[in-house]
């Protein structure tokens, strides 16, 4: 009787579930709400809080000022911003957050997808678009860790959504991230398609295999593995889809 | 029973058997009380058979008691029996004796045998659940429905012991007959009034746990409109502090303390209507921060959080003069029974039955006016300019047309107290009341209606309307066992708003704020560098929450002492908030042309309970046992839709979305379920030692999987010393009862937001473009499914002593609740993905403190009567552990070992006379005086060394009425001892009005020692930390006059001509005035914005059919 008790108790608190979200057990049941996550965090990536040109410009301008392909004169209104431009940074301004934070979220995105599809065994997610998605994500981390490593230099390596784990995580050694970017990037390059049909319209607007093997000589170039850097370009500039354009105003378009 | 025997035998061994009286026109009961003094003797009776005796003179000399007994009853025609230490006093005139209505049958002199008897109220109905105690054989028996008991084995001379809660206790000597009918009266003094309890009833006699009452007559009399603003002061421990000015507005309510460290979370007691819990679910758990910073309050019935007070109290809108009683439980015996919801204490509002009897139409109109208390005492024009232009000489600048418009273009003639504008008008007050009750002996119903209306001291728009409609009904089959009680009450609350506050202190030679047509005066302000801030004045917010509640209790007494009972109860709630930024409230020359814009939101929130309960009272061995067993099932859901449109090019289709170019829409809702099971045990031994057991497993919907049932409980005991005899020998003779009490339980918190448990996905916030045209997912939140309640462990310990015959009642308490496995927001590195999870902390906050509570009518004539009460409550509030703190986001907060409401302050050290700027010390001795965020104050460069405590050291209220015949006067008042923030912190010499008292004590010359900085127009460092230093802060403490009321009755015999059964008119005032040091319009609002502290005078009229 009181395990009946017990059982039917626990039917008396249950609730509809959250009617303005989706709860992680449902994402990963369906490819649709799967593709949306997965936009999500491309989405992210470029939104105004986002790490590569979130709020000021992101990475792209405070690195590109830092690296001088862009240039800066208002020294005096803006100094924060002027202090990349002329490479005298500070541990505690204020916008050193904008690249930190925003590139750990989606790195969590990332891990929540990663972990919700491969728990996840339900019919309703295709085994394709689970390799595919896999693939992505895999890319999309290596890339944030790379720059996070090259902004940061030792960074806590999060591979988990578990603060439990993760909380009090302490910085891991540049180069046993740089293990991980690439085991990622080499994982990404297995699964990934080769060319981009699978994106809608085929617009270039998602990563594919070859953008996994020139993201890997990049990598390997920072790492100076000079042979693996070779051999992946190779691999690129003798793929047929790709050329080297002339104008530069043809590079950010997604056709 | 030990102590009972000793105290007989010492009672006896020590008085003496033969006694000396002399006494000249004294009444029976002094010579009673001197005898008992003598001899040890108790005289029992029923009091009204004293009434109306002659007065006695005796004059005797080591004469026995028998002897003067027997001259006692010759001269007052009393007749007396002697028992042991025991003598019986009845009335000498068979006839009139109340106890022997019936003929005498038969004679049993000393025989035992079974008495039958019956026990009734002052209108002859019967009362059940009546203790009868055998004093000589401590045998207990309780009446049946029909008011009925049986003493088996009964003798004459016996005395019974006869008690009922509500009503005054008596004492009656059995006779030779075997029938007794007795008469209880109904309790007048606080002690033996009925208290009501957590599913039940109790007196502050017997109650083992600490409940405080406020009954209808101090709440009827204060003219404003949220139920819980009339408990200000009336109940120690209770802080009530509201967030607005604007009635209706969120409350910030503290029983005790604050015992959690999570800013996000309310403090909030749970509200019980008739017992229907009063649930606001807080949608995604979003709430606004309070006022000091330290938690947050609900939104209540703003959950689109469109209001300008911040939110909307749920109570608004209940009818004041339905309100039969308000109880705020406190300690863990009380509120232990509620469970995982108890912990922040419950607050049980009553509301009025019908009553049996000849039909009744009563009806009050009150009409009256409210005003802003106080003004600011701002600079006149030309104060203004003198400041102003001090302020460039300070500074070396010249002023011209483009750094001091203010002077340079507006005429230096003209004067506006822009006060006017805002918080100057004159509000009003109606409250039109109606009622009518009835009913046979079966049948009771109550209807009331009212209305009442206020328009708020904001000038141009801004008000309350709340209309309310209930109907109670109450049942009893005629055999007495089946009983309903039924309750609809309908109500609509209507609120309009305005900003005010904010833009009081313009320039005061600004040009008006409206041109000749009425339209905002934008031209002449353009251009100075001023902004002409009226455009809020247009902007209004309207509000109208239509709520259903619906009570339901049904019982059925199974048999003798066994009911079976259900409680039943649904809410609902519909709110409609409307928002507007019409075109008119901006400047038309801004580029691109300004367009309006409209908030609409649609919401409603619904709350069903079902309680059923099986309660047992009867008697065990010589005590009264009661139990009672029950469960709870409770759900809520909550849904809000928003609909804003923007870009309307004509005002006059702002309500119409459909004119809209721009639509944004959205929606939000909730769900919460509750569920318990609880049970109650509670045994009274001859009203002297009562112990209560609560038990409570509760499941709450708010927490994962494993983690969503706790178990709660409590222990309670009451020891009535003054019911020894030993004690009672030697009590002096003015105190009547001595009590002590204690308790020790858990109760816990399920104060989460809802789905928190749950790892959810989500379009984003801020929400994200879709990518490639998919709509896309995040995650919301960082899930933990392993939180669970938090825990509340509250001790407390209570001594009431009540003095000449229970007319007053002194209680003091001493109460300890600590505060663990605090549920918060914990805060999370942000590498973890986000930069919070709802989790349990380590944190231990504990509340200890003092309560003294005094009640008490201290006359109590025909014509004349004076009652007192006081209260006063010291809480101290500490954060007892909190591990690796220096490693969490508190470490700048708090402080082991500290209260929560402590902060950290730079040591203020006057105007420097040479340059005068404000000064501070510098701690470190590092040459800058610096405050820093995200470091411990008063540590590296942060000079912030000094810490405050801004909760008050003690607070309270103290009330007192006073009748003459048919004229009373009642007065409340409320007291607060703190520290608070001084009226103005802000640099002085820009382009803002200044308070007077600030002008006359600036620096103006080297040398010169001056309370306040110089005039600047472009402040400096010292200047902004001024606000973050002990000078910003001041004694705030303050005394209240809360309502003073003043009623008159007409005198019965004239209105009987006009067939009036009462009419009586009122007047009454509230905020009449402030007593404090403080140097500001209130010391409850220190800054300029929001609405200041409104005072409201009224008159009534009042009458009954």
């Amino acid at each position: 009787l009181i395990g009946l008790n017990l059982s039917s108790c626990k039917k008396l608190i249950e609730i509809d579930l959250p009617k303005t979200s989706v709860v992680t057990g449902k994402v990963f049941n369906s490819n649709a709400d799967v593709e949306a996550a997965l936009a999500g965090v491309y989405s992210s990536m470029g939104s105004s809080t986002g790490v590569m040109n979130g709020t000021n410009g992101g990475i792209t301008l405070y690195a590109g000022q830092s690296a001088d392909e862009l240039g800066f004169s208002l020294v005096t209104s803006a100094p924060s911003i002027y202090s990349y431009e002329s490479n005298k940074l500070f541990a505690d301004s204020a916008n050193t957050v904008l690249f930190w934070s925003p590139a750990y979220k989606t790195i969590f995105s990332i891990n929540a997808i990663l972990e919700g599809v491969s728990s996840n065994t339900s019919t309703g997610l295709t085994d394709s678009l689970r390799r595919q998605t896999t693939a992505e994500c895999k890319f999309l981390r290596a890339f944030n860790y790379f720059y996070l490593v090259n902004l940061f230099g030792d960074v806590p390596l999060v591979l988990s959504t578990d603060f439990n784990k993760t909380g009090k995580l302490p910085r891991t050694a540049k180069n046993e991230v740089y293990e991980q970017i690439v085991q990622d990037l080499l994982d990404a390059k297995e699964s990934l398609p080769k060319d981009y049909a699978f994106v809608p319209s085929s617009e270039r607007v998602r990563v594919n295999r070859p953008a996994a093997t020139a993201m890997l000589a990049r990598v390997y170039l920072y790492l100076e593995r000079w042979q693996d850097a070779a051999d992946a370009a190779t691999e690129l500039i003798g793929d047929s889809q790709f050329e080297l354009l002339t104008d530069l105003r043809q590079v950010f378009l997604k056709k | 029973m030990c102590i009972g025997l000793i105290g007989l035998t010492y009672a006896v061994h020590t008085h003496a058997q033969t006694v000396n009286v002399s006494v000249r026109q004294q009444n029976v009961k002094e010579v009673f009380s001197n005898l008992e003094k003598q001899t040890g003797v108790s005289f029992v009776y029923d009091g009204a058979i004293l009434k109306g005796l002659p007065r006695v003179n005796i004059q005797v000399k080591n004469q026995s008691l028998d002897q003067v007994l027997q001259e006692l009853g010759r001269q007052s025609g009393l007749k007396f029996k002697r028992d042991g230490n025991l003598v019986g006093v009845s009335q000498n005139t068979i006839k009139k004796n109340p106890i022997t209505k019936q003929k005498q049958q038969t004679v049993y002199a000393d025989t035992l045998r079974t008495l039958v008897g019956t026990v009734v109220d002052e209108n002859g109905s019967a009362i059940e659940g009546v203790t009868v105690r055998v004093e000589r054989t401590n045998q207990v028996v309780t009446t049946n429905l029909q008011g009925q008991f049986q003493v088996e084995k009964a003798r004459t001379g016996d005395v019974l012991s006869i008690s009922s809660i509500g009503f005054n206790s008596q004492r009656m000597v059995v006779n030779q007959s075997v029938f007794a009918k007795i008469k209880l009266n109904k309790a007048t003094n606080s002690l033996d009034e009925v208290v009501v309890q957590a599913y039940g009833r109790t007196s502050q006699r017997l109650t083992t746990g600490n409940i405080a009452r406020v009954t209808a007559k101090d709440i009827e009399v204060q003219p404003i409109l949220d139920p819980i603003m009339a408990l200000q002061g009336k109940v120690a421990g209770l802080s009530i502090t509201p967030q607005s000015g604007y009635e209706g507005g969120p409350l910030s309510i503290e029983i005790r303390g604050r015992g959690t460290v999570n800013k996000n979370f309310t403090s909030d007691p749970l509200y019980i209507i008739d017992g229907v819990p009063l649930t606001t679910l807080d949608i995604g758990g979003v709430r606004r921060a309070n006022g000091d910073g330290v938690g947050a309050v609900s939104r209540g019935t703003d959950q689109a959080g469109l209001s300008l007070s911040g939110g909307q109290n749920p109570l608004m809108g209940i009818n004041m003069s339905d309100i039969e009683s308000i109880e705020v439980l406190k300690d863990a015996d009380a509120t232990a029974i509620y469970g995982s919801r108890g912990a922040n204490g419950v607050i049980l509002i009553t509301t009025k039955k019908g009553t049996r009897g000849k039909l009744q139409l009563q009806a009050t109109a009150t009409q009256g006016v409210k005003y802003v208390a106080k003004r600011w005492d701002f600079l006149n024009t030309q104060q203004y300019i003198a400041m102003r232009e001090e302020a460039f000489r300070n500074d070396g600048i010249i002023p011209t047309v483009q750094n001091a418009g203010d002077i340079k273009m507006w005429s230096h003639d003209s004067y506006t107290d822009w006060q006017d504008y805002t918080v100057g008008g004159a509000g009003k007050y109606t409250n039109i009341q109606a009622n009518l009750s009835g009913g046979s002996e079966q049948t009771t119903f109550r209807i009331s209606g009212g209305l009442t209306k206020t328009k708020d001291i904001t000038a141009r728009y801004g008000g309350n309307q709340n209309g309310s409609g209930a109907i109670s009904l109450n049942h009893q089959s005629v055999d007495r066992r089946f009983n309903m009680n039924v309750g609809v009450a309908y109500t609509v609350a209507k609120q309009n708003q305005i900003s005010a506050g904010a833009q009081i202190d313009l320039p005061p030679n600004a040009p008006p704020a409206f041109d000749k047509d009425g339209n905002l005066n934008f031209k002449e302000w353009r251009g100075t560098g001023v902004t002409l801030q009226f455009a809020k004045l247009l902007e209004t917010y309207e509000s109208t929450n239509a709520s259903v509640r619906t009570s339901m209790l049904l019982s059925y007494e199974l048999m003798k002492g066994l009911v079976l009972r259900t409680n039943i109860g649904f809410n609902r709630n519909n709110g409609n908030q409307e928002s507007l930024q019409p075109i008119a409230a901006k400047d038309p020359m801004t580029t691109p042309k300004p367009t309006g814009a409209a908030t609409f939101a649609k919401s409603s929130s619904q709350n069903w309970i079902v309680e059923p309960q099986i309660e047992y009272n009867g008697t065990l061995a010589s005590g009264k046992l009661n139990v009672l067993l029950g469960g709870t099932l409770n759900k809520s859901s909550s849904d809000v839709l928003t609909t804003g449109g923007n870009g309307f090019t004509s005002d006059d289709l702002l309500e119409s979305i459909a004119s809209a170019p721009v639509v944004r829409v959205g929606n939000s809702s909730g769900q919460y379920a509750y569920t318990g099971v609880f049970a109650r045990i509670g045994y009274n031994i001859q009203n002297k030692y009562i112990v209560n057991l609560n038990g409570r497993r509760d499941g709450s919907s708010r927490f994962g999987p494993g983690n969503q049932f706790g178990n709660f409980g409590s222990i309670g005991a009451a020891w009535i010393a003054s019911e020894e005899n030993w004690l009672r020998n030697v009590l002096p003779k003015a105190i009547s009862t001595v009590k002590l009490r204690g308790s020790y339980g858990l109760t816990g918190t399920d104060n989460v937001s809802d789905y928190q448990f749950l790892s959810q996905w989500g379009p984003g916030s801020p929400i994200l473009f879709p990518y490639n045209g998919v709509t896309t997912l995040s995650p919301l939140n960082l899930p933990n499914p392993n939180f669970h309640w938090e825990v509340n462990k509250k001790l407390e310990t209570a001594l009431s002593i009540s003095f000449l015959q229970d007319r007053i009642n002194l209680e003091g308490s001493y109460y300890r609740n600590v505060c663990d496995n605090q549920l918060i927001s914990l805060s999370m590195p942000t590498l973890t993905g986000f930069s919070s999870v709802t989790a349990n902390s380590p944190a231990k906050v504990q509340n200890a403190g003092l309560e003294f509570t005094l009640v008490g009518s201290v006359l109590q004539k025909k014509d004349f009567s004076w009652d007192l009460n006081f209260n006063i409550s010291f809480n101290h509030n500490k954060l007892l552990a909190y591990p690796d703190i220096e490693h969490s986001s508190y470490v700048e907060n708090y402080q082991i070992g500290a209260p929560l409401s402590l902060i950290h302050l730079l040591q203020y050290t006057g105007v420097d006379p040479l340059t005068g700027v404000y000064t501070y010390a510098d701690h470190n001795g590092d040459g800058v005086v610096r405050t820093r965020n995200g470091i411990v104050p008063g540590t590296g460069d942060d000079d912030r060394y000094i810490v405050l405590d801004v909760n008050p050291k003690y607070s309270g209220g103290f009330g007192t009425t006073i009748r003459y015949k048919t004229v009373s006067l009642l007065a409340t008042f409320s007291y607060v001892k703190k520290t608070g923030k001084v009226q103005f912190t802000s640099a002085a010499g820009g382009d803002s009005n200044i308070p007077l008292s600030l002008f006359e004590n600036h620096w103006q010359y080297p040398g010169q020692e001056a309370l306040y900085a110089r005039f600047t127009t472009s402040p400096v460092p010292s200047d902004f930390n001024f606000t973050q230093s002990t000078g910003a802060y001041t004694d705030a403490s303050f005394i209240r006059l809360q309502t003073l009321a003043l009623g008159y009755q007409l005198p019965s015999h004239w209105l009987k001509a006009i067939k009036v059964k009462n009419l009586s008119l009122n007047l009454s005032a509230q905020n009449l005035f402030v007593l404090t040091k403080y140097n500001g319009i209130d010391p409850e609002t220190t800054g300029y914005t929001g609405m200041p502290p409104v005072r409201t005078i009224t008159g009534g009229l009042s009458c009954a059919f």
